[in-house]
């Protein structure tokens, strides 16, 4: 089998808690606490987990936007955790991300052409009335007016900017691109616009996918398979028909009870998850999920339960199977 | 809390080893040669030598520097050039006319400023506010000798009402305080007017107004009290502030003090002395910021300390 | 404040569009303060720049009508318009002259600090860190030492001269703006469009020059204009203690320590010379506050 574009080992992201007169270490918030999982070229890989679960530091790790803790990033080949200066910054062109807040992500500074031109700059690619051309060209083709190039961040409505930093993404021609929750601080009817734009950016380019979302349904359409993250650790990772036809980790069935189902008559046991999410800097012994798990049984409160595939190209980490 | 404090202390000694390190540089580093200026310009260089070596001056540096800090901690500033005798009784002898001073400096600031702040708070926006707002701008903007000096020949020379400086007892000390009151003043009045604006969108003033509290009692009770705090704060951190100004004070009125015996270092070129007031005026600033620190946890009960 | 948005950086690029010219007239309409402060310092820049042509003579000069025949200062006539000084020399040209010091310290000093100050605070707050706190320690060294006795210290080992007094002054004066810089890149670095930066691949010197530096360039200003105003006072200060720039070269505060000893006989020569500290500390006061309104309209003195 060939290698797939990106491979994740065990990626941890620990953020410290310092506390007292020396500020020493006192504690580990365990944003991202061992994810393993290989994404092939041209498929999505969708990744879905409740708000503070870890999805953001999970992206940003993978990009080394923030330094990750420990692990291993394989993309092409190369772990991008070895690399340093200016084979770091190389390989960037591969890969790049799309922000989760459109009103934090755009420098309110720069013109949105500089802003798309920047990218370019910084590798020095092409002459700059070429750039030109093609921000104007990168602007039509996410939907928006070439004219907006001499425009700012702050003429610009949520979904408008949101395409712009979809623009940005694009720029330097990435194979891979995490879009961090790109949707969520949209209004809904402007959401599937930005949806449907990135089925076809992603068909027009031959990209790749990582898309984070905190609730299913909006990964559903666009996802090949789905990963379920719970406290910064892996829950279940399948297909995304398999998963919503046949969930197996209590979590997943959770998540998947709050989904809206399309036909109102159609009757589901509707699972609502009791308490909240436990914190991170203090996550629970054994399975992270037995404090609210409606299943849990004994050794879910003192073993972890390992990761395993239960069935083909199905994994779940519970006690249950 | 208690991890707070200690922590304030940590860095407070941290500072200090800075302190330490700086005036040991400016004295011992920089100066063509110490020894040399002891024993005047004819000594012969044999004489120089003893002498260096008397000072420790031949040793490396860094010797030289745990020895100038070893010194230190028994209260040894050295010894003055001038005088041949230990700088810090030369302090001691100085510092008390300082002290005297400075109260009274700050007494006469926060007297002017407090008051003026309190009043403006209450009339923001209308012309007094603008007149205090730009009188404030020009009290920053005063030279201190010399409004000193105006102050001299208004009250001392053509009015005679105030002694022509010196040191001595009240009488002597009205004109520099109201100097010093005048030109650092502002500072607490803009302070205490912003902070009291803030106050004054509170919550629990609105809460006490809606119980019908006497706008008196609100203003006195809630909103002062609340609006004092950052008052207290800048009142003990700007110590470094007032004593520059005091130096000023000193030499403008003919004050005996530590600003003088500077002064006059200065014009003798006795580094020691020079040195050992820095220092001492450094390490006072600090304690008293540290002292600030550790009373505001008091003060404030919305602090936070980690 | 229609102009002004929560961010006052939104502002110049809103209004790059309409012509920065147009929005600048605005907003000088709105801020008299900045106006008049603009107009005190251009005036004596202007004053100091032009000193040989607008004085009426060679300040140095001693004239023989320059005293009284008891050897007093002489007050002011239609020949010395301020009066003369002690050993006769022309007070107007003197003040005139005068402004090049204070003008020279309070700007390079200010300069010094403002280098010193950005820069550290830039690598405090970018890296953090150990980095972080040793440069916020040595801050706290810079701000505890009594501004005037160590500054006095200084020159007393350097050896007074203008160089050495804007250096004294200089190599202190950061210590605010370091931590000001600081506070900024901190609030800055957490935006989403910096880590945007890092992933197209921009270098760190690239994100802290034009990214993080635009963006802390307001409260910089603001305080380079009030620590010009500071510099100058604090030359002042050092000439009052007998260590600031040396005779016969004519400064500001050299003349009202001149002052000191003449006030009962010559008021004349005390006037004049506090009277100029006062209008150009102002004028740079005046500045800083009206810009400190137009970057952070949470502390406007206005309506
Ligand atoms: N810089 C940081 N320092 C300390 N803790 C952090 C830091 N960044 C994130 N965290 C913590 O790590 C955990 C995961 O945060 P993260 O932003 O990755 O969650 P998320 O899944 O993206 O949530 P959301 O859906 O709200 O975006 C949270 O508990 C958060 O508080
Ligand atoms: S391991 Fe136990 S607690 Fe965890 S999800 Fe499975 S059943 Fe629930
Ligand atoms: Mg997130």
């Amino acid at each position: 089998m060939a290698e797939p574009l990106l491979r994740v080992k065990d990626l941890k992201k620990y953020f410290p808690i310092r506390r007292g007169v020396l500020q020493r270490t006192v504690g580990y918030v365990r944003a991202v606490d061992g994810v393993s999982f290989e994404v092939e070229r041209g498929e999505t890989l969708g990744v879905v987990g409740e708000s503070g679960c870890g999805k953001s530091t999970m992206a940003r790790s993978i990009l080394r936007l923030i330094e990750p803790t420990a692990g291993e990033v394989w993309f092409e080949g190369e772990n991008l955790l070895r690399l340093s200066g200016s084979s770091l910054r190389h390989m960037r062109r591969q890969m790049q991300i799309v922000f989760q807040d459109p009103y934090a992500s755009l420098n309110p500074r720069y013109s949105i052409g500089y802003t798309l031109e920047e990218p370019m700059i910084v590798h020095r690619l092409h002459t700059p009335a070429e750039r030109k051309r093609r921000v104007r060209w990168l602007l039509e083709r996410v939907g928006l007016d070439p004219d907006y190039a001499k425009r700012y961040p702050h003429e610009f409505s949520g979904g408008q900017r949101q395409r712009i930093g979809i623009a940005r993404a694009l720029v330097l021609q990435p194979k891979l691109i995490l879009l961090d929750e790109p949707v969520a601080a949209l209004d809904v009817s402007v959401q599937s616009q930005v949806l449907n734009l990135l089925e076809d950016l992603q068909d027009e380019f031959d990209l790749t996918y990582i898309f984070v979302a905190h609730d299913l349904s909006v990964v559903r359409h666009i996802s090949d398979r789905i990963l379920v993250l719970y406290l910064g650790r892996m829950a279940e990772l399948a297909d995304a028909e398999v998963l919503f036809v046949d969930p197996l980790h209590p979590y997943t069935r959770a998540l998947l009870s709050a989904v809206p189902v399309p036909d109102p008559d159609a009757k589901r046991e509707r699972i609502i998850l009791r308490g909240d999410v436990p914190s991170p800097a203090n996550p629970p012994h054994g399975c992270p999920f037995h404090t609210r798990c409606p299943v849990a049984m004994d050794v879910c409160r003192s073993e972890v339960p390992a990761w395993r595939e239960v069935k083909p190209r199905h994994y779940v980490a519970c006690h249950l199977y | 809390m208690l991890s707070y404090i200690v922590r304030r202390l940590g860095a407070a000694v941290v500072v200090l080893f800075g302190i330490s390190l700086v005036t040991f540089i400016i004295a011992f580093a920089v100066p063509a040669d110490p020894a040399r200026l002891i024993v005047g310009a004819k000594a012969s260089p044999a004489i120089v030598a003893e002498v260096r070596h008397q000072l420790g001056l031949d040793q490396p540096l860094p010797v030289q520097y745990i020895h100038y800090v070893w010194r230190l901690l028994h209260g040894d500033l050295g010894t003055s050039y001038v005088y041949n005798m230990p700088v810090a009784s030369l302090i001691g002898q100085r510092i008390g006319g300082t002290v005297l001073l400075a109260v009274a400096c700050w007494l006469a600031e926060l007297i002017i400023g407090i008051p003026l702040g309190i009043y403006t708070a209450r009339r923001a926006r209308t012309w007094i506010d603008y007149a205090v707002s730009a009188l404030a701008l020009v009290g920053i903007s005063l030279f201190v000798p010399w409004l000193g000096e105006v102050l001299l020949y208004l009250f001392a020379f053509k009015l005679p009402v105030f002694p022509l400086g010196g040191t001595g007892g009240i009488r002597h000390l009205i004109l520099p305080a109201l100097t010093y009151g005048i030109t650092g003043a502002a500072v607490y009045t803009r302070l205490l007017k912003s902070s009291m604006l803030e106050v004054l969108g509170q919550d629990y003033v609105r809460t006490a107004r809606a119980k019908g509290a006497s706008e008196q009692r609100v203003i006195w009770r809630h909103v002062v009290r609340n609006a004092l705090i950052p008052v207290v704060t800048v009142a003990g951190i700007d110590i470094g502030t007032l004593l520059s100004g005091v130096v000023l004070i000193e030499v403008t009125f003919n004050w005996n003090g530590l600003g003088s015996l500077a002064t006059e270092a200065i014009s003798q070129l006795d580094i020691p002395v020079i040195m050992g007031t820095v220092l001492f005026t450094a390490v006072l600033v600090v304690l008293f910021n540290l002292l600030v620190d550790i009373l505001y946890v008091f003060i404030d009960p919305r602090i936070r300390y980690d | 404040m229609s102009t002004v948005l929560p961010n006052g950086s939104l502002t110049q690029a809103a209004e790059r569009k309409r012509g920065i010219g147009r929005a600048l007239v605005k907003s000088i309409r709105e801020y008299p303060m900045v106006y008049l402060g603009s107009f005190i310092v251009f005036v004596l820049i202007v004053v100091a720049v032009f000193a040989p042509w607008l004085a009426p003579y060679d300040p140095t000069k001693q004239f023989a009508n320059g005293l009284t025949p008891d050897g007093m200062p002489v007050a002011p006539n239609h020949q010395f318009l301020l009066g003369t000084d002690d050993v006769g020399r022309d007070e107007l040209s003197r003040l005139i002259y005068g402004s090049r010091v204070s003008l020279e310290v309070g700007i390079f000093a200010t300069f010094i600090s403002l280098v010193i100050g950005t820069t550290l605070g830039l690598i405090s707050g970018y890296f953090g860190g150990v980095i972080d706190s040793v440069i916020m320690r040595l801050t706290d060294v810079v701000l505890a030492f009594p501004f005037l006795l160590l500054t006095m210290a200084l020159v007393a080992v350097l050896q007074p001269s203008v160089t050495n007094v804007f250096i004294a002054i200089g190599v202190q004066g950061w210590g605010t703006m370091a931590r000001v810089v600081r506070g900024q890149v901190l609030a800055v670095k957490s935006f989403e469009y910096v880590q945007a930066e890092r992933a197209i691949g921009a270098s760190t010197a690239r994100i802290l020059f034009r990214v993080i530096l635009p963006n802390v360039l307001g409260p910089v200003i603001v305080l380079a204009a009030l620590s010009v105003g500071f510099n100058i006072l604090a030359e002042a200060g050092l000439s009052v203690l007998g260590i600031g720039v040396q005779p016969p070269t004519p400064s500001w505060g050299n003349m009202v320590s001149e002052g000191l000893l003449t006030y009962r006989f010559a008021p004349w020569m005390m006037w004049a010379p506090g009277t100029a500290l006062l209008i150009a500390v102002l004028g740079f006061n005046l500045l800083g506050d009206g810009l400190r309104d137009i970057f952070d309209p949470r502390t406007t003195t206005h309506g």
